[in-house]
């Protein structure tokens, strides 16, 4: 198992996740799977532990942050990813835990934590969050994190459930953190 | 390289004109248009400081034929290479980002519009996108008022998005959907 890239406390970490994660997180997506349908594009693509092989090995590891796993007492229970456009300093962030451990700010946590890592490397000027205008629950993160609201994509989030949705932006400056209390 | 079977050219536009995918020997006349245009172009567009060498552009040709973006595209009039244009789609599998510039000699005589409108044709046709997306320096005037005349909505405003010559600069966030797109008559 990878060294742990963020220690979140209270047992708690950010791990690059490893092809051999891959049968426990995909029961954690077949245990979801009706409530990830309303949000993420690739649920219905999502049918066995090879699909999150397959993610896992294209995430890869070192630079690349797309595939990171959040563990709770060792046991992962689901992904956050920062997808870097070095050219520009953007990075965008990802995530989605399971319904057992939403509502306890840990997702909260894995953010602020890689923000932080974010912001410490070089080439990252800004972070950049896009969530669905009625899902509450992720955009209460980078509301509480002190991203701005910047715009509405239109159409531009696509689910199995529910299909075409809008996704709200949200920004946040490498001098705009940490944010005032 | 993209998941589509791609023709060469990829765009046969009429006129002369068409949209290709660059290939590693195009690498000579890509950098030679870059240092051509240098002063005008790092204004906006960060990797025209970066490209320093005929390597530098090679090493862009080669990357992006090895994403499954369609990035690395050349527009080319009678045969030579006057702009490039490319389009990165996102993780939500329906969206693309387009972008978009040509050398100063062709701009105001409709080359840009014609391949940028062929590119959109594509997306929402082969490509099955449902919007194109763009990003714009919001000083950029010219690029406003280009990407606002194919049709697109001001959505937002991506706060110091983007780096160039002058530093870190605002990007106007731009969007067209399947629906409102109107192809040239």
């Amino acid at each position: 198992m990878s060294l742990p890239l963020l220690d979140l406390g209270d047992g708690a970490e950010v791990r690059f996740l490893e092809s051999s994660d891959a049968p426990e997180l995909f029961a954690v997506v077949d245990v979801n799977r009706e409530r990830l349908r309303a949000r993420m594009p690739w649920v219905d693509g999502t049918t066995s532990p090879q699909d999150i092989r397959a993610f896992i090995e294209r995430g890869g590891s070192g630079e690349n942050l797309d595939a990171l796993g959040i563990y709770l007492s060792g046991v992962c229970v689901g992904t956050i990813g920062a997808r870097p456009d070095v050219m520009n300093g953007d990075c965008q962030i990802g995530y989605w835990v399971g319904a057992d451990h939403e509502g306890r700010g840990l997702v909260t946590r894995a953010c602020r934590a890689l923000i932080e890592h974010l912001f410490a490397t070089p080439d990252c000027h800004r972070v950049t969050i896009r969530a669905a205008p009625d899902n509450a629950r992720s955009r209460a993160i980078p509301e509480r994190l002190g991203f701005r609201r910047e715009g509405l994509m239109r159409q531009a989030g696509w689910a199995p459930a529910g299909g075409y949705h809008d996704l709200v932006v949200y920004g946040l400056l490498e001098g705009e953190w940490p944010p005032s209390p | 390289m993209a998941a589509i079977a791609v023709s060469d050219p990829l765009l046969d536009l009429g006129n002369e004109l068409e949209v290709r995918v660059l290939q590693p020997d195009d690498a000579e006349e890509l950098f030679e248009r870059i240092v051509g245009e240098r002063e005008r172009l790092r204004r906006w567009m960060p990797w025209a400081d970066t490209t320093r060498s005929i390597d530098d552009a090679r090493s862009f040709i080669e990357h992006t034929r090895a994403t499954e973006d369609l990035d690395g595209l050349g527009i080319f009039v009678e045969g030579a290479l006057v702009g490039g244009i490319g389009l990165l789609f996102e993780g939500s599998g329906i969206d693309g980002e387009l972008g978009c510039w040509v050398v100063s000699s062709h701009e105001g005589r409709g080359v840009a519009a014609r391949a940028c409108g062929g590119l959109i044709e594509l997306a929402f046709g082969q490509l099955s996108l449902h919007r194109i997306s763009v990003l714009v320096a919001a000083d950029n005037l010219r690029s406003v008022a280009f990407v606002e005349r194919l049709g697109f909505t001001r959505e937002g405003l991506v706060r110091e998005g983007t780096r160039a010559d002058t530093g870190f600069q605002d990007l106007v966030l731009y969007g067209l959907l399947e629906q409102e797109w109107t192809p040239a008559p």
